[in-house]
């Protein structure tokens, strides 16, 4: 037999048992007093809840999926439409991109500007 | 420096940000060494977590050099390497000092779900994760574990993730001498949730999945039975294992798969194509059905809010006891180091494939599809294998 079956059967031998650490203590060297951390970026925060003292500062809020997440985080996370709303900011995310994909690039402006030219042109044509 | 950044729905690409400073005093800055690919990064990257936001780096697995440190950091010194918990916790508060670190109330303030993780969307606290030149840590005298002399880095980059949430997921179990265990899944989290239960005092372990070389691991990696759901008669997968369990069922049932799960295309076209659900909820179905009455159902594996369709009426019907969490990871580090040291556990075996970081959206793209036999994804930044032993 495998003489590593059953090494932690012993209850005593299981790190997490039981769950709940008894007596509570906090681990030897964390912070008894945590200094707020300096807000640098907009920070969305679950509502009727302060910032926490530490926190992550990637890709903050912007443009249209910025706002339907501001939105978004007036709801508390038990409620659904929370999610559907953070859900929904995801999407438009991922669109907002695209279009701006699309603007950047000198072709579309290239073939934006054919288009409105044509178009111009046309109607000058017709007056005449 | 370079990180790999979020796209969209399966669209990730390596590019150069800002680097990380420090935002707090209780910080530091790594140098990363390895980053590994979890299975829960594919949730991310098929777009099933809420506030996932464009520009965010993945990554909660990795280890690294300290580089740089913070006023108030007392334990490392600039040089020191280390493995980090994907958890973010402040050691002290309510949750911490019950030893919930993965319920730390100091470093998640966009939701009350969760503690803060690296690299887990906006859901988990907004942080940039270890898929990069450079990652902050905060609260790095809490977290981060130095790595011993006398082991690499990919000896114990598992510690900080899978290895210690399989365990866990086995431990919740409550596994008795002579139980028999199910696991649905044989990724990496469910092969060392299988490797555990046998350490736990399992009397039989089988895992269930659909993939002819991952079941492959189950056997020699974990020793398990393996069951492919895909072959069974009339694909009744609960029958088959309440068969194979005397007619009763299995007495610890454990979901290793998450929110992912293929095997019932209800749940396939409500969760995953219609997002009516949070992803499909096959594998914890299959274990509330499949175990026996009084028995005990884990969940380990990651569900997104809001909510899906499980069984719960099956589950108070026959009395069961629910377990569940994101892995308590500081936990188990040090028992779990002493296991990888005394070879009872073989962590870095699970590595088959390693990319340099610049490539880690072909690592993606193959775990994903799970092609070439792949079982874990290591990806290595410039100049890391110089840092790391």
């Amino acid at each position: 037999m495998d003489p590593n079956v059953a090494v932690d059967a012993p209850l005593e031998n299981r790190p997490g048992v039981p769950m709940e650490r008894s007596p509570a203590a906090p681990e030897p060297f964390a912070p008894r007093e945590i200094p707020p951390q300096e807000r640098r970026v907009e920070v969305l925060v679950e509502p009727e809840h302060d910032l926490t003292p530490v926190f992550g500062t990637a890709a903050p809020p912007h443009g249209i999926s910025g706002a339907i997440r501001r939105a978004a985080y007036t709801f508390p996370d038990y409620r659904v439409r929370r999610w559907l709303l953070l859900l929904l900011a995801d999407r438009l995310e991922s669109q907002e991109a695209r279009i701006a994909r699309v603007m950047r690039s000198p072709v579309a402006w290239i073939g934006g500007g054919l288009v409105l030219a044509a178009g111009a042109a046309s109607l000058f044509a017709r007056r005449r | 420096m370079l990180a790999m950044t979020y796209q969209g729905k399966r669209k990730i690409r390596v590019e150069s940000k800002p680097e990380p400073r420090i935002e707090h005093p209780g910080d530091v800055i790594l140098d990363v060494t390895r980053a590994a690919i979890c299975g829960s990064d594919l949730h991310l990257f098929h777009a099933l977590v809420p506030d996932t936001r464009l520009g965010s780096t993945f990554g909660h697995e990795f280890t690294g050099v300290v580089a740089e440190v913070g006023s108030a950091v007392e334990t490392l010194r600039k040089g020191d390497r280390v493995v980090v918990p994907f958890n973010i916790a402040c050691g002290a508060c309510f949750f911490c000092e019950r030893g919930l670190f993965a319920s730390c109330e100091n470093s998640n303030p966009c939701s009350t779900l969760v503690g803060g993780c690296f690299g887990y969307s906006h859901t988990t606290g907004g942080y940039d994760g270890g898929q990069a030149e450079r990652v902050r840590v905060p609260y790095a005298d809490v977290g981060p574990m130095k790595i011993p002399d006398d082991m690499s880095d990919e000896d114990v980059l598992f510690l900080s993730d899978i290895l210690p949430t399989g365990y866990q997921a086995a431990e919740m179990g409550e596994i008795k001498p002579g139980e028999t265990v199910v696991v649905f899944g044989a990724g990496p989290v469910g092969l060392f949730t299988a490797k555990s239960a046998w350490l736990l005092g399992a009397e039989r372990v089988i895992v269930v999945d659909c993939i002819d070389y991952r079941l492959e691991w189950a056997r020699k990696f974990a020793g398990a039975e393996t069951v492919d759901f895909r072959a069974v008669p009339k694909k009744d997968i609960v029958g088959f294992l309440r068969k194979m369990t005397d007619g009763r069922g299995a007495d610890v049932c454990i979901d290793a798969v998450g929110c992912e799960a293929r095997g019932s295309k209800l749940h396939s076209a409500l969760g995953l194509g219609l997002m009516l659900e949070s992803g499909a909820p096959t594998a914890i179905a299959w274990a509330i059905d499949s175990v026996r009455r009084g028995g005990n159902v884990v969940l380990i594996g990651v569900y997104g809010p809001p909510f899906n369709l499980i069984p719960i009426g099956t589950a108070m019907n026959k009395g069961l006891t629910l377990r569940m969490g994101q892995a308590n990871v500081k936990r188990y580090m040090p028992h779990l180091l002493e296991h990888i040291r005394a070879g009872r556990i073989d962590a870095k075996a699970l590595i088959t494939h390693r990319f340099p970081l610049e490539e880690i959206p072909d690592a993606y793209r193959l775990f994903d599809d799970k092609k070439d036999g792949v079982v874990k994804c290591v990806v290595i930044p410039p100049g890391a294998s110089a840092r790391a032993s």
